[in-house]
């Protein structure tokens, strides 16, 4: 059932009200609208029930999980989606909270079959971006295969008019065969990256300092869920996954070194980075290996599988190093001048440098 | 950027370095006195290339490492005041002031916002006339022009709701008192090339032939501090106590003329405090008369009753940090001691549990060697992290191509 703040029942004597509410372009949400009475109802008659495609889903009160065939397990993952801007250079919020959701389950080798929409708005909103977001938000989870099958709605007072705020929860499906987890990571293994890093974060940090056309620079906001398919679905031997998001790939490799407890080797010139993401990090003092990316994740999998890896995820990806054989946890960037650097946890705040 | 993949040639670095060792009879001591060459010397192991032919000394050049305690403390204050909003460059948001830093008064609901240039915070102070905009002016002669043309802009469009609170610190003055302290062995100096950007070469050629110091300016790519390196070498064995310039592309000989008549304008020179390094005479900026309206200090009533400036960098920095009586800062900032022969490197001290300014700031000596390993891990037997602690050169992979 999609809830907002109150229960509302509409008295029956009630005509309904012509939705003037949304009807113009510079309307705009008030409180009104998760408060339980009739601005709710027709938020939710009017904006929200075309999201779903079983319309039953609306009405009841907890969703109803597909059949889980014999083979499969079901796999969840949750997310806050707090991103600003809302709009960036290839996508917004909307795209973004299907997509990392999805991902998440993707890197479990999931396909992705029911998702969550619980929205926080600023009164103030504009309908006019909310109808923006919300369609972005369909049509990114039509494309994952997926559907809407529960959902919540707050309003609350912000000191920006222009905030809102997501949470989805994504259910997905996978073979009970699958096992993609970094305890499957061996020594000897390939560790390789679908493609060029940093991309979602400048592009966040331009649009925040309107240097975005500077930079002409799209996000890397995208499913990754049929490249994965394309992985397993090609009978390749894959022993982990992992979505390049906060941190970047530096940070995600740290955390896999970790929980394996084995040395990654990765020469820092195969990092593939475009280069406004380069000039833009050599301004600010940022690393691209720490920054997120949306639409990145890392496969670590037998040398032997490099090629035909590489054939599936396209001219993009890059094996860029290997799991070592000491146990030492740690990820080491190799200079291809013969020194190597020790990778650390960067703070967690992007500070641009001072000079 | 071509300017990147030319200065970071891997042939052209293997090429130097055995240039550098070959023509090095015996190791060699090299001052440096930016954050930024200590990263970049750290984070691509050129220490570790040159094998004991040279050691980098790292003076103090990280900028909010020595932005003095009490000018923190005055930000954090003002940061408080509701209707104030400061701005800040990223880094100096980390360092604490006597109990605080600036992150923990943004957390608690201080209005601090990151600036990339000082132009933003005249533009929110033209967006936003209800609230105290209050620019924290810190850093060496490369942040000195651009917080000056805010400034003049600031005073040029009259705009009554911006100030400056101002910690700007000159790096020649310190150098010339590091060089008459008979503690630093040092054979040469790399000066800083984006400081030397604005300066030019004159205030360094009196220091090199009043201190019989070799000085090579230098920028910052391995290139760059490698070719500075072999120059400085060269100067070295010449007994050439003179100002040799390897960062042409970017610095003049005269400096940035313009630059500098803007600072001029704006700032005055006057004794300054460095924390950890106590009061050095000339070595800071202050805000010239005629921009009295705009200083932070004396709007909101700061200049009154302020905490006397301690006398040494050591009573400074006691204050600063939990157990900072144990913190050698003013020995690193000196480069009297190396980060890693401090017995509390990495052991009680490390990014996480600071105990000074050089391990907190990225900039920081400290947390540069922490953040990319440490050349000799054996003196650290109980480092936290011992088997991370490591920088080693090693024999270039047979499969370095991406296929």
């Amino acid at each position: 059932m999609h809830k907002c703040n109150e229960p509302y029942h509409e008295p029956s004597s009630t005509p309904a009200c012509p939705s003037l509410a949304v009807s113009s372009d510079t309307n705009r949400v008030q409180l009104a609208h998760g408060g339980g009475g009739k601005l709710m109802h027709e938020l939710i008659q009017d904006e929200l029930r075309p999201l779903y495609q079983n319309q039953e889903h609306c009405d009841r009160d907890s969703a109803h999980l597909p059949q889980i065939p014999s083979d499969g397990r079901l796999v969840m993952s949750t997310d806050s989606f707090v991103v600003d801007p809302l709009f960036f250079p290839g996508g917004d919020i909307g795209k973004l909270a299907v997509c990392g959701t999805c991902n998440d389950l993707a890197m479990s080798g999931a396909l992705p079959l029911a998702m969550s929409l619980s929205l926080i708005i600023s009164e103030g909103f504009l309908f006019r971006d909310l109808r923006t977001i919300l369609h972005s938000f369909k049509t990114t989870l039509e494309e994952a295969g997926a559907e809407l099958i529960t959902g919540d709605t707050k309003v609350i007072p912000l000191e920006r008019q222009d905030q809102l705020y997501i949470n989805t929860s994504g259910v997905g499906l996978v073979s009970s065969s699958c096992q993609l987890n970094p305890s499957q990571i061996q020594p000897g293994d390939a560790i390789i990256i679908n493609g060029d890093l940093g991309r979602h974060s400048v592009c966040l940090l331009g649009a925040r300092s309107a240097t975005s056309d500077v930079l002409n620079l799209q996000s890397d906001c995208s499913l990754l869920q049929d490249q994965v398919q394309g992985l397993l679905n090609a009978g390749i031997e894959i022993h982990c996954l992992r979505d390049l998001t906060r941190g970047g790939f530096f940070t995600a490799l740290i955390e896999l070194a970790e929980a394996s407890g084995l040395e990654a080797q990765v020469f820092e010139r195969r990092i593939p980075v475009c280069e406004p993401v380069e000039t833009y990090c050599e301004l600010m003092g940022y690393r691209a290996g720490f920054l997120a990316n949306e639409g990145r994740f890392v496969c670590i999998a037998p040398e032997r599988e490099v090629t035909k890896i590489l054939n599936v995820l396209g001219p993009e990806a890059v094996h860029v190093g290997n799991v070592g054989s000491h146990s030492t946890g740690v990820v080491k960037l190799e200079k291809d001048f013969g020194t190597q650097e020790v990778l650390r946890r960067e703070y967690g705040e992007l500070l641009p440098r001072i000079c | 950027m071509k300017h990147l993949s030319e200065y970071r040639h891997a042939p052209s670095i293997i090429a130097l370095t055995r240039s550098i060792k070959a023509k090095v009879k015996t190791p060699l001591r090299l001052l440096e006195v930016c954050g930024g060459q200590t990263q970049s010397i750290r984070r691509n192991g050129l220490d570790a290339l040159l094998n004991g032919s040279v050691t980098f000394v790292h003076g103090p050049g990280c900028p909010v490492c020595v932005t003095p305690e009490a000018a923190i403390d005055a930000a954090c204050h003002l940061a408080k005041n509701k209707s104030v909003v400061l701005c800040s460059y990223g880094d100096m948001l980390r360092v604490p002031g006597s109990s605080e830093s600036l992150l923990e008064v943004r957390a608690a609901g201080g209005d601090v916002r990151v600036i990339r240039s000082p132009m933003e915070a005249a533009e929110l102070a033209i967006l936003n006339p209800q609230r105290e905009v209050i620019l924290f002016a810190i850093g060496f002669e490369t942040t000195a022009p651009a917080n000056a043309a805010t400034l003049m802009l600031a005073k040029q469009k009259k705009l009554k709701n911006f100030s400056t609170l101002v910690a700007q610190v000159r790096v020649p003055p310190i150098l010339s008192q590091l060089f008459q302290s008979k503690e630093l062995q040092i054979d040469g100096l790399l000066a800083a090339g984006h400081v030397c950007a604005i300066d030019g070469e004159e205030p360094y050629t009196h220091l090199a032939a009043k201190h019989r110091v070799p000085i090579v300016i230098t920028g910052f790519e391995p290139v760059d501090i490698l070719l500075g390196v072999s120059r400085c070498i060269d100067s070295i064995q010449a007994h050439q106590f003179e100002v040799n310039n390897a960062y042409k592309r970017v610095a003049d000989s005269r400096g940035n003329r313009s630059a500098r008549f803007i600072v001029e304008q704006v700032f005055e020179i006057t004794d300054s405090e460095w924390r950890g390094l106590g009061v050095v005479p000339k070595g800071g900026l202050q805000l010239r008369e005629g921009f009295h309206t705009m200083d932070a200090m004396i709007r909101f009533g700061l200049n009154q009753g302020r905490p006397p400036r301690s006398p040494t960098g050591q009573a400074s920095h006691s204050q600063t940090f939990k157990s900072a009586s144990r913190c050698l800062a003013a020995d690193i900032l000196k480069g009297r001691l190396s980060p890693p022969d401090c017995p509390h490197f990495g052991v009680s001290c490390t990014p996480s549990t600071p105990l000074g300014a050089p391990m907190v700031s990225t900039e920081g000596a400290c947390a540069a060697y922490h953040n990319f390993g440490v050349p000799k891990p054996s003196s650290l037997a109980h480092s936290e992290d011992t088997s991370s602690a490591t920088f080693q050169t090693r024999k270039r992979p047979a499969n370095a191509q991406v296929q």
